[in-house]
């Protein structure tokens, strides 16, 4: 009886060591509250819900505390996740939720309007102002160009970039620029109205003419070609973009298309989310230059905003009335489809409400998508 | 009964595409095997890489310099210039097919009984190491064994970069993977050192982006030019519908929104629809209650159609 007790009483202990309790860390506490936190504002605010639960709960999934060498981590071959997360460290999703965003875009503001597209290219200064940002506060050329890419505003490019870059701060780089795109209402609007006037606020653009369907066909194709030669770095994601796109407005291939654009990307999003958000374990997440990139996020964000709006104003000084472009816009040419072109809308509203620019904005918006993917090729064949 | 005849025409053809089969199959080998080269060695394996037996041994690293795969089976690896044929590469062991670019490693351990890739000498006894193609006398490829690598402990002795270049004492080992990893290293370090502010890199990068969008820009301008050209073209065809052909003139540059407005507008004027609606809604839940018991498609049962 004495030996029964002795060996359930030793059998409970080793499953007590065995569990989350015995071996949790204040640094687990604080990354699961931040799960919840995560969660919390996806549910109660609608802040990118479809993005920042499935990191939320990821996180959830990756904090909590077990004993290594069990096969259950993320880090540790042959786990389960640690297969779901070869999609991410091979970059592997990012270039299918391309196909997805290419699907489901209508590039056709852009093609009415084609100065648009060079605001788009003007907000992927951001980028690169992180980049210089994050040489001067000591980070290697690789380190940089990971954490730069968080300006794009691109949660796919920035997890494809940081993952061949600078793989040890993917966690951090990919939280913060999920972050960031969810916080876009809340970034970009002061610098908006910090940049212009209240005329200029109250510019009334010219209604978008209408798009031929031959041009919305050409445009994927010629459009690929044309970047691509250019930045061939980027083929995955710039190819995967525009077949999405041709899938779409071919007309002839329209399952393929909702496929892409509806199943398959939903499945890649929750894989991506909850993969990304496991990979940051307090032991890796928790250091004072994840701080420092989630600050870098931040101001490469603002300068993001900064570059486009200045490029709309500086544009204006070069277009008669009656096509000048209102710099509200510029906010958009990050590639946050369509939280960014939500943005201009709201703040043009508030100041005409019968000016409506969602449409407008739209096209630096798509704009930010191909620009940030050329962003990510150039630092790729430079850094890598 | 049935006469063959002799055609010399068909059994020309058969000839010339029987050999058309052959031929590169036996040149392709032997072209595969001149793109082979002994990339990198270690004499003393300390605590590298450990063979399938769980051993540390000196190792031979073979590259595949070619961008097609190329096969080892039937060549001679050898440190004896008097016997060329001294270790037989399998050729059944399809793991001596490289791929392109790819690497092999042998282990120079003197015990050929644990399979294809267990030299039977030792790199310690050897001055050299040299690869012999199939018929056992034209060299493929020669390395030195320096003496002092054999007294140094982990150190490989290679190639600079993967398939050519001097051999030197190589600073890091790289078993399996290529010799040129300094290139990337340098790489990082050199931008590190000439652009230290990253201002040339946003200076370039910038310019590449805006280059590529102005392109695209460019594309779209020459869409709007061809549309414009298309439409111009189909005026000039139907000169009978001017006045058609002004209208058009006038949606071409009249907004979406004002096609719409218009669109809607003739559909309310020719579908009739003028009544006020009252306005309320009611909805009023129809409660029936299902069972698929009830359904005949779910019961019955088709008879199959003979």
């Amino acid at each position: 009886m004495g030996n029964l007790g002795e060996f359930f009483s030793s059998g409970l202990l080793e499953f007590f060591n065995y569990s989350a309790f015995a071996n949790i860390e204040w640094g687990h506490i604080i990354m699961i509250i931040i799960g919840i936190f995560f969660i919390s504002i996806g549910i109660l605010k609608e802040y990118e819900p479809l993005l920042l639960i499935p990191i939320g709960f990821g996180i959830l999934v990756g904090n909590v505390p077990f004993l290594q060498g069990e096969g259950i981590g993320i880090y540790e071959e042959g786990s389960v996740l640690n297969y779901l997360y070869f999609g991410v460290l091979y970059g592997v999703y990012p270039p299918l939720i391309f196909l997805g965003v290419g699907a489901l875009t209508d590039f056709s503001a852009l093609i009415s309007n084609p100065k648009l597209i060079l605001v788009g290219a003007s907000a992927q200064l951001g980028i690169f102002g992180a980049y210089v940002v994050a040489l001067l506060l000591g980070f290697t050329p690789h380190e940089a160009g990971a954490i730069g890419i968080i300006g794009g505003a691109d949660g796919p490019t920035a997890i494809f970039l940081s993952s061949r870059l600078a793989p040890h701060f993917m966690g951090a780089v990919a939280i913060s620029a999920y972050s960031y795109m969810a916080l876009v209402p809340v970034l970009q609007p002061p610098v908006m109205r910090l940049l212009t006037t209240k005329k200029e606020r109250q510019i009334r653009m010219r209604p978008p003419r209408a798009v031929s369907k031959r041009e919305k066909i050409m445009f994927p194709i010629i459009g690929f070609l044309l970047t691509s030669f250019i930045v061939p770095s980027a083929l995955p994601l710039l190819g995967m973009l525009f077949f999405g796109n041709l899938l779409k407005e071919s007309g002839v291939t329209r399952r393929l298309a909702q496929t892409a654009g509806g199943s398959m990307v939903d499945i890649v999003t929750i894989l991506i989310g909850i993969t990304v958000g496991a990979s940051t374990q307090a032991s890796t997440f928790l250091t004072t230059k994840s701080i420092m990139i989630f600050g870098l996020g931040a101001a490469s964000f603002i300068v993001a905003t900064f570059g486009g709006v200045l490029f709309c104003k500086i544009l204006n000084l070069f277009l008669k009335d009656g096509n000048k472009i209102n710099p509200l816009i510029g906010n958009a040419g990050v590639s946050a489809v369509p939280a960014a072109a939500r943005v201009s809308q709201m703040i043009g509203l508030e100041y005409n409400k019968t000016n409506h620019l969602l449409m407008h904005a739209m096209g630096p918006n798509v704009a930010g998508v191909i620009g940030s993917a050329v962003a990510a090729g150039v630092l790729l064949s430079f850094l890598y | 009964m049935i006469i063959y005849h002799y055609n010399p025409r068909v059994m020309r053809k058969i000839l010339i595409y029987t050999l058309f089969f052959f031929i590169p199959l036996i040149y392709g080998h032997s072209q595969g095997s001149d793109q082979l080269k002994i990339n990198e060695i270690m004499v003393r394996n300390d605590s590298t890489i450990i063979d399938q037996y769980g051993n540390r041994s000196g190792w031979i690293e073979i590259f595949n310099t070619d961008y097609k795969a190329a096969g080892m089976g039937g060549l001679y690896l050898s440190n004896d210039t008097a016997n060329p044929k001294m270790y037989p590469i399998s050729k059944n062991d399809p793991e001596t097919n490289l791929k392109k670019r790819g690497y092999y490693l042998f282990y120079a351990d003197n015990k050929p009984y644990r399979g294809t890739s267990h030299l039977n000498f030792t790199l310690e006894e050897s001055e050299y190491v040299a690869l012999y193609d199939s018929d056992g006398k034209t060299l493929l490829d020669i390395i030195p064994v320096p003496e002092e690598i054999k007294e140094m402990s982990n150190q490989s002795f290679g190639r600079e970069e993967d398939g050519e270049g001097d051999f030197v004492n190589l600073k890091r080992y790289t078993p399996g993977a290529t010799n040129t990893w300094k290139e990337a290293e340098s790489k990082s370090n050199r931008i590190a050192q000439l652009d230290p502010y990253g201002v040339g890199m946003i200076i370039v990068a910038m310019s590449v982006v805006f280059a590529c969008l102005v392109f695209i820009f460019i594309m779209l301008k020459l869409f709007r030019v061809f549309e414009n050209m298309k439409f111009k073209k189909y005026r000039k065809a139907q000169p009978e519908e001017t006045q058609t052909a002004t209208e058009g003139q006038v949606l071409e540059d009249t907004s979406g929104e004002a096609i719409a407005a218009i669109s809607m507008a003739l559909h309310l004027h020719t579908s009739n629809i003028h009544d006020l609606e009252s306005e309320i809604v009611t909805i009023c839940h129809a409660k029936r209650t299902y069972s698929p018991w009830g359904s005949k498609h779910l019961v019955l049962k088709k008879n199959p159609k003979i």
